[in-house]
């Protein structure tokens, strides 16, 4: 894990919680609050390695519950979970292809939420099941389901500016080169 | 397979999961609080933009407006020191009276004004962050109320932040009373809708007075009632609105009934608070 994805994940994570807890729209517009982490999760899992899903689980997770009344750690827990699942099949997943980030963010997005209520339901302050609840947990998992590719756009882009390219190959090769001597070709 | 920093990496994890949610109540509120700090320059940013963007709203608005409602607030605030004043002489009398009858005087309230900076990031709590903690002197479980009504109780204290547990939310229950038949309740969250709260417990007979002839009795709620809270609680103070009731059902097998309340105030749009020091 180089010293600028340690960088990058933690303020992404930052970004992520900050636009939560202080942007409103969704709320308004769906009914719901749309979770970014799970969609950074997904690209998280599928692009690094499991210490950065770590990182991520415990920064974010934590900032979350800062914020939230849930208990301390339980979204760390979710996000750790999903990141971990999501890492050990990365190689089946196309992670290049908008599709495949699409339902990846989905699963994550519903996945993540799904986690959390269940590990409330065993303290003595469960969420109630309601088809409120339900019809939250559809939009956060489209919300994270339409994040997702955006998030994989941004951090490409972030990638391209910070991080050296490779320099592309030179179509010239040595052996094709023809050599001239004195008496003529060689 | 798993390598041996990947092996650190689920253990870790693992570890501060645990720790975190074994940590007693008071403990994880204290480093919750502490975690929020790391979001200070964002409340920063917010308000600078609010005031920018106040600043040049102010900046746009005619010159004609303004006079205007310079006006309408003069004649606005005439009305009110005369209302005012009746208010002190009646509340001057009050104080005598409650002195001869031996009644202890009523405590006023000290407002603290607050503003709020975060929202909870879960959707199925319904709580937020104000700016205000326990140097502006806030303490666990003052109320926090805003011009049309009741919004909620203060849940966890930090030095300069505080969070409020809202009306809606399970973890904020307030004893109420129906203003116009005196019926006694309990305000409990409505799950389909957060604008609206459950009045439950209600009786189903109706305060009778001495020599009253009953001719029935009933339902005496009717919609358009309302609900202030009634004190009974010890939490929150006698008076402060919550709603009016949109329709009363019998519940219980008809032991007592329930209402349901449109709160007074829209918790969606919450910016500024008062947080109520008795």
């Amino acid at each position: 894990m180089s010293r600028l994805e340690t960088i990058s994940i933690v303020l992404a994570a930052w970004f992520a919680v900050a636009f939560e807890i202080s942007f409103d729209g969704f709320r308004h517009w769906f009914g719901a609050q749309i979770s970014l982490l799970p969609a950074l999760m997904v690209y998280v899992a599928l692009s690094s390695s499991l210490p950065s899903v770590a990182l991520l689980a415990i920064v974010g997770g934590l900032a979350q519950d800062s914020f939230s009344a849930n208990p301390l750690g339980v979204m760390t827990v979710a996000l750790a979970l999903t990141g971990v699942l999501l890492h050990y099949k990365r190689d089946l997943v196309l992670r290049d292809q908008a599709y495949a980030q699409v339902m990846m963010g989905f699963i994550a997005s519903a996945l993540v939420p799904a986690c959390v209520v269940l590990a409330l339901m065993n303290t003595h302050n469960p969420v109630p099941l309601t088809a409120r609840l339900l019809t939250q947990w559809l939009v956060m998992a489209i919300g994270g389901a339409v994040a997702t590719p955006l998030v994989f756009r941004l951090f490409a882009q972030l990638n391209r500016w910070f991080t050296y390219q490779p320099v592309p190959e030179s179509r010239y090769r040595e052996t094709r080169q023809i050599k001239r001597t004195r008496f003529g070709h060689r | 397979m798993l390598r041996k920093p990947q092996y650190i990496a689920l253990g870790i994890v693992a570890l501060v999961g645990l720790i975190l949610l074994s940590l007693p109540e008071s403990a994880a509120n204290r480093v919750k609080l502490a975690l929020t700090a790391l979001f200070l320059p964002l409340f920063g940013l917010t308000e600078s933009t609010q005031s920018a963007a106040r600043r040049v709203g102010n900046s746009v608005v005619p010159r004609e407006d303004l006079v205007r409602e310079l006006e309408q607030l003069r004649a606005e605030k005439q009305k009110l020191e005369f209302s005012n004043a009746q208010l002190q002489e009646a509340a001057r009398e009050n104080d005598g009276l409650r002195k001869q009858a031996g009644f202890p005087a009523r405590v006023q309230w000290k407002l603290k004004p607050a503003r709020v900076i975060a929202r909870d990031p879960a959707n199925w709590w319904r709580t937020v962050f104000i700016d205000a903690g326990s140097k502006d002197g806030v303490r666990v479980d003052m109320p926090v109320i805003t011009p049309d009504g009741l919004a909620g109780r203060v849940s966890t204290v930090g030095a300069t932040r505080s969070q409020v547990v809202l009306l809606g939310d399970q973890n904020c229950r307030v004893a109420a009373r129906v203003k116009e038949t005196a019926e006694n309740g309990v305000v409990m969250p409505y799950a389909a809708d957060p604008a609206i709260v459950t009045l439950t417990y209600l009786s189903r007979g109706t305060p009778v007075k001495a020599g009253q002839s009953i001719v029935t009795s009933g339902l005496e709620l009717k919609p358009g009632n309302k609900v202030d809270t009634s004190g009974l609680g010890g939490v929150f103070p006698a008076g402060i609105r919550v709603g009016e009731i949109l329709d009363v059902r019998n519940v219980g097998f008809g032991l007592y009934q329930e209402a349901r309340v449109k709160l007074a105030v829209n918790l969606n749009s919450l910016d500024h608070v008062w947080v109520v020091a008795q």
